[in-house]
């Protein structure tokens, strides 16, 4: 397999493991918690799934970037000019700590809108998709060879196979 | 390891791609209209029929023989003015029979030669009047107590069984002439002349049946024109007790648990608020805040004997039936202390012993006042002279009514009994 393809397959596979995460959340878990969130408001449950749609695309697309900058970076920017790769760990961990408060931040804007209430748990579930899920294991599953043992940890998941 | 990977993602893909297909809900069509409860008249702006029925006895033209401020003699013509602002009026004097009036033949009930008819009967009125129009009876409402039970009786089939509304209006007016039917001696006829002195002013009224909508609006325009104040008194009996009915879309129920709003049905009402239950196996509870804004013409209401009535639906075979145990569903009303005209109506109940499976339940509640929790305003009792008057010439007054407080009694006990006079309505409707 060609360097070029294997990239198409990277880069395929991180767009495909957030969009999934969405996907998840919209058809798995939107329903269930917009019920509960909705519960003594006068929002019907189809209105609530239908602006929360637009705020998971917001989020999907913070997450999508973040990872997808952190792709291109260590694929296409970082240059290897020493045996340590100093600093690019620091590099990842400031595109986590993005990721992050970027997910938080659409999540608590996007939910100004009085007909989305939502609780404090969506946050959490938002984080754990689209930052743990979506950040950190692509980034521990996709991220190119000559850095592939940058992400936190990934030398533990990759020494296991 | 990427390879497993990639296989979970594509089958987590697969899934979630299957799962956009699942089957719909069949759809179960527009749901029947509420039962209990009006329908709603969503006609904006629709042109009113109005009748005027106008008592044409002997005992009417004392109204017409004083000139000064004298009301009775202006309302021909005011009647006619709101008539035709409310779409378009016709005319009838009533005695023996009912005579449909032509042109502006109506005008001659302002001279005194127009009234030669020797009974009054309003049940006849009433029994001919058309339910869709708003039909208005003038009369001094002499009546025995004999008589007007049989126009009670009529008015509750006509009208309230049919959630529609009478108003009452009485206007004391300058009198000077006979009344007759009074006493045994004299040719039963009793003459009285209130002068100009306004507490001597004699009651005629204005009894105003129809559409709920259509005789608050003739009420609001008489009040426009002929005023309001110690001599002319509004009286309504309405399944309406409050300016707007509170309801679902506008009761605040915030503090409610398990039930969400949902869209799944086709209401034929906006009052019937769709709902659906979070966790079938816990309690359902809806808690409301009920502020009403009284309304200015109906009988005082006795807030301590305000109650819930509930009533529980199932759908079946595409009708409303109505299930007669509602034990189950367990309710307290409770009037705020810090707050004026609000209450807090909790209702509970588990899903599985009131929701039967693949069911729509309505469950509607009225908060109405109980027995004996509407009072007649005080004027009613300042304007009633004993039937015992009616036989014996001095005792009688000419500036009250013979049985006043017995005919709006019977009004309000008709109103009360026979549908649900409410401050809020909930009416939720919940698909199993």
């Amino acid at each position: 397999m060609n360097r070029s393809v294997k990239t198409a397959i990277q880069i395929g596979g991180i767009i495909g493991v957030i969009f999934v995460c969405a996907a998840i959340m919209y058809f798995g878990l939107a329903d269930s918690l917009g019920k509960t969130y909705i519960t003594g408001t006068k929002t019907k449950i189809i209105d609530w799934t239908s602006h929360y749609k637009n705020m998971l695309i917001i989020v999907m697309l913070i997450s999508m970037f973040t990872s997808l900058l952190w792709y291109v970076l260590s694929r296409f920017v970082f240059k290897i000019t020493s045996c340590f790769g100093v600093g690019k760990r620091a590099i990842w961990l400031v595109i986590c700590v993005v990721n992050v408060i970027g997910v938080l931040l659409a999540t608590a804007l996007c939910s100004n809108d009085t007909t989305l209430k939502v609780g404090f748990s969506l946050y959490i579930i938002h984080v754990i998709l689209f930052s743990v899920v979506g950040y950190y294991l692509t980034s521990v599953l996709f991220t190119p060879a000559a850095y592939k043992y940058t992400p936190v940890g990934a030398n533990l998941i990759k020494l296991k196979k | 390891m990427k390879k497993i990977v990639g296989i979970a993602i594509l089958l987590v893909m697969t899934l979630v791609a299957a799962g956009c297909f699942f089957d719909k809900e069949e759809s179960l069509g527009e749901l029947p209209y509420l039962p209990y409860a009006a329908m709603p008249d969503t006609e904006q702006n629709k042109s009113v029929g109005v009748d005027v029925y106008w008592d044409a006895t002997c005992s009417m033209q004392g109204y017409t023989t004083i000139q000064q401020q004298n009301t009775y003699q202006r309302l021909p013509d005011n009647l006619e003015d709101i008539g035709i602002s409310m779409g378009e009026i016709h005319f009838f004097r009533f005695g023996e029979e009912i005579q449909p009036l032509e042109g502006r033949e109506h005008r001659q009930f302002m001279t005194p030669e127009y009234y030669t008819e020797l009974i009054t009967p309003i049940h006849k009125v009433v029994e001919q009047a058309d339910g869709k129009h708003l039909s208005v009876v003038v009369s001094d409402l002499f009546e025995s107590d004999a008589d007007w039970s049989n126009v009670a009786k009529q008015i509750k089939s006509k009208y309230f069984e049919n959630h529609q509304s009478v108003a009452v209006i009485g206007v004391k007016n300058p009198f000077k002439g006979d009344i007759f039917d009074v006493g045994y001696s004299a040719g039963g006829k009793f003459f009285y002349d209130s002068g100009t002195d306004a507490a001597k002013y004699r009651p005629f009224y204005m009894l105003v049946m129809g559409p709920t909508d259509d005789v608050r609006s003739f009420v609001a325009k008489c009040k426009e024109r002929i005023g309001t104040g110690a001599n002319v008194k509004y009286l309504l009996f309405s399944e309406e007790l409050v300016e707007k009915v509170p309801d679902l879309n506008t009761i605040d129920y915030s503090n409610s648990e398990n039930i969400f709003m949902d869209s799944k049905l086709q209401v034929p009402d906006k009052r019937m608020v769709e709902f659906g239950v979070n966790d079938k196996s816990a309690t359902v509870k809806l808690e409301t805040a009920i502020n009403y804004k009284p309304f200015a013409d109906v009988c005082q209401i006795d807030t301590n004997s305000l109650q819930p009535v509930i009533k529980v639906s199932k759908l079946e075979n595409g009708e409303w039936v109505e299930e007669t145990d509602v034990s189950a569903i367990r309710t307290s009303l409770e009037e705020k202390t810090d707050s004026d005209n609000t209450f807090v109506y909790n209702m509970e109940f588990q899903p599985n012993e009131v929701l039967n499976a693949d069911s729509v339940t309505l469950l509607q509640t009225f908060i109405v006042p109980g027995r004996d929790g509407l009072h007649l305003p005080a004027w009613v009792q300042e304007w009633n002279m004993d039937n015992q008057a009616s036989f014996d010439a001095g005792q009688f007054d000419g500036s009250k009514t013979i049985n006043l407080v017995s005919l709006m009694s019977s009004l309000k006990d008709s109103s009360t009994t026979i549908k649900y006079p409410s401050i809020a309505n909930i009416f939720m409707v919940i698909k199993n």
